[in-house]
């Protein structure tokens, strides 16, 4: 039961991981350039292939989706998939640490809300 | 004195922005739906190489699999897009919709009730997602004062 908990908090944890990577990598590339000949679309895809922090995200990802079907296969689903609803929790926190986003209260009440309802939803 | 109008539209919702982001959902369903229906199991525990080459060896020549990595692909640059205009606190709340879209599609199609319960999820994630929407970002073309 603890090592399940254990094991859903860390497959979120690396899954918030892996997006505060992904978006470092368009915030340092320029990728918000408008994509108007084809390429641009190759330019903005090399662009992403070239980070290192781009393949260090999908590698977290690759290892949070392995804990994520570990859980499943191992866990009671009514446990596993509210709890998996943290990730949002953990992603912002990872934006206002280490992105600098800045958090008002209409976000943050949001976040919790949506967080809130696919708890719920899962457990109905 | 008045600094310039910041237009830096990296950072604003549109509706365009907001269908790219429940698209990005569909494919994420879309590639472990390929996957599922794809992978051919076998043995892998206690993780071995020779279980995981075996493995492997399977499920190599699957076109499903194939296809379920290339959506996967394909979908990884589409949320790039999506997380190259938006904050990532932005983007990944608003990409929940996933969980209203399946119970609303069961019903509006599959005529399967929705538990009361439900409903009130169903209402919780609307919400947020509109609350998230109307969220402030630091550049959202408001006017800012100069740095003297």
């Amino acid at each position: 039961m603890i090592w399940l908990i254990f094991l859903i908090v860390l497959c979120e944890l690396f899954a918030a991981t892996s997006q505060v990577f992904y978006k470092k990598v368009v915030d340092q590339n320029g990728s918000h350039h408008p994509l108007i000949y084809i390429s641009d679309y190759f330019r903005f895809a090399i662009g992403i292939l070239k980070h290192p922090l781009a393949w260090a995200g999908l590698g977290f990802m690759v290892f949070s989706t392995i804990f994520w079907l570990m859980a499943l296969s191992a866990g009671d689903l009514s446990l596993v998939f509210p709890l998996g609803s943290i990730q949002y929790v953990l992603v912002l926190v990872g934006s206002k640490l280490f992105l600098k986003e800045k958090i008002d209260s209409m976000r943050l009440l949001g976040t919790v809300l949506i967080a809130t309802g696919i708890v719920v939803i899962s457990i109905s | 004195m008045r600094g310039p109008l910041v237009t830096d539209n990296k950072k604003k919702l549109t509706l365009s922005l907001f269908l790219l982001i429940m698209l990005t959902d569909f494919g994420e369903s879309l590639s472990s739906f390929l996957l599922k229906k794809g992978v051919i199991s076998t043995e892998i525990f206690p993780l071995s190489a020779e279980h995981i080459f075996h493995f492997t060896i399977v499920n190599i020549g699957s076109i499903l699999i194939w296809l379920g990595v290339l959506t996967y692909f394909f979908n990884f640059f589409l949320w790039m897009r999506v997380l190259s205009k938006l904050d990532l606190s932005v983007a990944v709340p608003i990409g929940s919709t996933s969980y209203i879209m399946v119970p609303l599609a069961a019903f509006l199609f599959l005529h399967e009730t929705v538990t009361p319960l439900r409903w009130i999820g169903i209402f919780a994630i609307i919400l947020g997602i509109y609350f998230v929407s109307r969220s402030k970002t630091a550049n959202d073309g408001t006017k800012v004062p100069e740095a003297s």
